[in-house]
């Protein structure tokens, strides 16, 4: 049953720890975006496009999380059969 | 055939909306060359793209005219400012990559936007689709990079820029690439996977708790999220087919 409680704790905090990560990536990428955006508006389309490219790439680590998270929830019990087996327990 | 029966069982237990299939009254868990009909429902979904695109394209350009007008007016916009766009990147070779990265675009768009449709499914949500995109991305990728540069170029490639750092860089360039159809692919699916499933929930709690649709500004953040992930998706193929070029005919 631990092992159970284990799972369920690690695929939302898991999650959230590598959301946490990505977003202070995305957030410094951002900000010199538009720093560099706003000193040179004549190549904010250039900027622009490898600041997306590099966004995905920060992302994908994010979904790699995502992704492992939907596995291992895959992997949860049904809860009616935790608490069916809850009660044999409990008596 | 229990990894099988585990795969079904794994595939059933995510949370879905309801597609066309459901609704015809036929019996979802019989299997046609092996598969099982949840299984078959991306490929049904991506040849529905597929032909709408074909479709289109072929309608919108039967008799073209020198003044367009409506349909073939919008598919040459389409056209231009794609290659406008990517010719930023690939340089010269757009003329000749166009199609290829233009239609990978227009193809996953489309996919990533069908889930939006209620009745219909993306069929991005699932792994195989994108890493059937990614694996010919892949291999068009080498094809280039061998059939532009020869034999030699293509493995120099490889090699880096000092050649007394070659033994380091080569299994580091060797893992990169095969890594590039992996990343590719875990992107999207994960996107598209992640967006349709916040959006099922949330349709389910609507339904079940409040009979609004709370689920709207989901569907909105939807639309962006599929735009950008097709978008990310063609950009880094025409990023990785110019890198394979190589920078000896930039600009």
């Amino acid at each position: 049953m631990l092992y159970f409680a284990l799972l369920a704790i690690a695929t939302g905090i898991g999650l959230g720890i590598a959301a946490v990560g990505c977003g202070l990536g995305q957030g410094k990428a951002i900000a010199s975006a538009m720093e560099g955006m706003a000193r040179q508006p004549e190549s904010a389309g250039a900027i622009q496009t490898a600041m997306i490219i590099g966004l995905a790439f920060i992302e994908a680590l994010t979904i790699y999380a995502l992704v492992i998270s939907f596995m291992l929830i895959g992997k949860l019990p049904e809860t009616e059969t935790v608490l069916e087996v809850l009660k044999h327990v409990a008596k | 055939m229990e990894e099988h029966a585990a795969a079904e069982k794994a595939a059933e237990k995510s949370i879905e909306l309801p597609s066309f299939m459901d609704l015809l009254g036929i019996d979802m868990h019989q299997h046609i060359w092996g598969l099982s009909l949840h299984q078959w429902l991306p490929v049904i979904m991506s040849v529905i793209a597929a032909l709408f695109l074909c479709g289109i394209s072929i309608y919108a350009t039967r008799n073209p005219k020198k003044i367009p007008g409506g349909l073939q007016c919008f598919m040459e916009m389409i056209v231009e400012t794609l290659d406008k766009f990517f010719r930023d990147i690939m340089g010269s070779a757009t003329s000749v990559f166009l199609p290829f990265v233009g239609s990978l675009f227009l193809y996953i768009l489309l996919m990533n936007m069908m889930g939006l449709i209620p009745l219909l499914h993306s069929s991005t949500n699932n792994l195989n689709t994108t890493l059937a995109l990614a694996i010919i991305v892949f291999f068009s990728t080498h094809y280039v990079g061998f059939s532009r540069n020869g034999l030699i170029g293509y493995f120099k490639h490889f090699l880096g820029e000092p050649l007394w750092l070659a033994p380091l860089l080569f299994p580091m360039h060797i893992i990169g690439e095969l890594a590039r159809p992996l990343s590719l692919s875990m992107r999207l699916f994960g996107n598209i996977m992640g967006e349709d499933t916040a959006i099922a929930i949330l349709v389910g709690l609507a339904v079940s708790l409040f009979y609004i649709p709370i689920h709207f500004p989901m569907l909105l953040l939807a639309l962006l999220t599929s735009l950008i992930q097709a978008g990310i998706f063609a950009i880094l193929a025409s990023v990785y087919i110019a890198g394979a070029i190589g920078h000896h005919e930039e600009h």
